[in-house]
């Protein structure tokens, strides 16, 4: 990634307690193909083979999957890189 | 691996034939003329929802995040262009950090048009007029092969299964 990711101000925006741990969560979608989705969770995350394929199964299995998870700010940034990348993030708690 | 992309050195030959570079700078059109997420599928399905069970916040994600998202993705379709024009006059390498953009153009225009011809599933590419079906395949095997390539760069001796 080359771009600057949009960060929350921890001064004047909400929910930004450190006790709060956020889910990104990818969905199931019939266009991406299993080898990109496996390939966006390795590049982004540093995930080896086995663990993004074992994501992307359970993606693809259940419909749904937690890629990753932490502090607001950072299920943002790590949703903002997954929607750069064409996969349909969200983010829950 | 075809002959089309391949790795050489620090990066990735493209070597394309006349007929699919002209079909991939039409994947620029398709993008450039994007209507807005409301009356169009395609543009609705590269900006979905961060928090979709919470109309406020995802307001607040889109306001912070909307306007960096069309710029990273401005960036790449720059970046596909100038390769595309590149490879227009033969053979060309383009960096790995251009492959990861000209794949995700790629990967953004498959998107647009799965939605705008409703592809919803599996069996939905068996009900697309051939043309359609030829398109997203075609973009599919670019998809396929630069992911391929890209995730090379992941291989150590102990992730190769």
């Amino acid at each position: 990634m080359t771009t600057t990711t949009p960060v929350r101000n921890p001064d004047t925006d909400s929910d930004t307690s450190i006790d709060s741990t956020w889910k990104v969560v990818v969905w199931d979608d019939p266009v991406n193909t299993m080898e990109y989705v496996v390939y966006v969770l390795r590049s982004l995350f540093g995930y080896d083979k086995s663990k993004a394929t074992r994501l992307m199964l359970q993606v693809h299995n259940e419909g749904r999957a937690i890629v990753a998870d932490g502090p607001r700010e950072r299920a943002e940034h790590d949703c903002f890189r997954l929607h750069h990348h064409g996969l349909w993030a969200t983010i829950e708690q | 691996m075809s002959d089309r992309f391949a790795r050489v050195g620090d990066g990735i030959e493209v070597n394309l034939q006349a007929g699919e570079v002209g079909f991939l700078a039409g994947v620029l059109e398709v993008l450039a003329g994007l209507g807005g997420p409301e009356e169009d599928a395609g543009a609705a399905r590269l900006s979905p929802p961060a928090y979709p069970d919470d109309p406020d916040a995802d307001e607040e994600w889109r306001r912070f995040a909307g306007g960096e998202l069309d710029r990273a993705r401005r960036a790449d379709r720059s970046s596909f262009e100038l390769v595309v024009q590149a490879a227009a006059d033969g053979p060309t390498v383009m960096s790995m950090g251009e492959a990861s953009a000209f794949l995700r153009v790629v990967n953004e225009v498959r998107l647009v048009l799965g939605a705008r011809w409703g592809v919803e599933g599996p069996d939905d590419y068996d009900t697309l007029r051939t043309e359609a079906g030829d398109a997203l395949g075609y973009l599919g095997w670019v998809v396929a092969e630069l992911a391929e390539l890209l995730s090379s760069e992941f291989e150590s001796p102990s992730d190769t299964g």
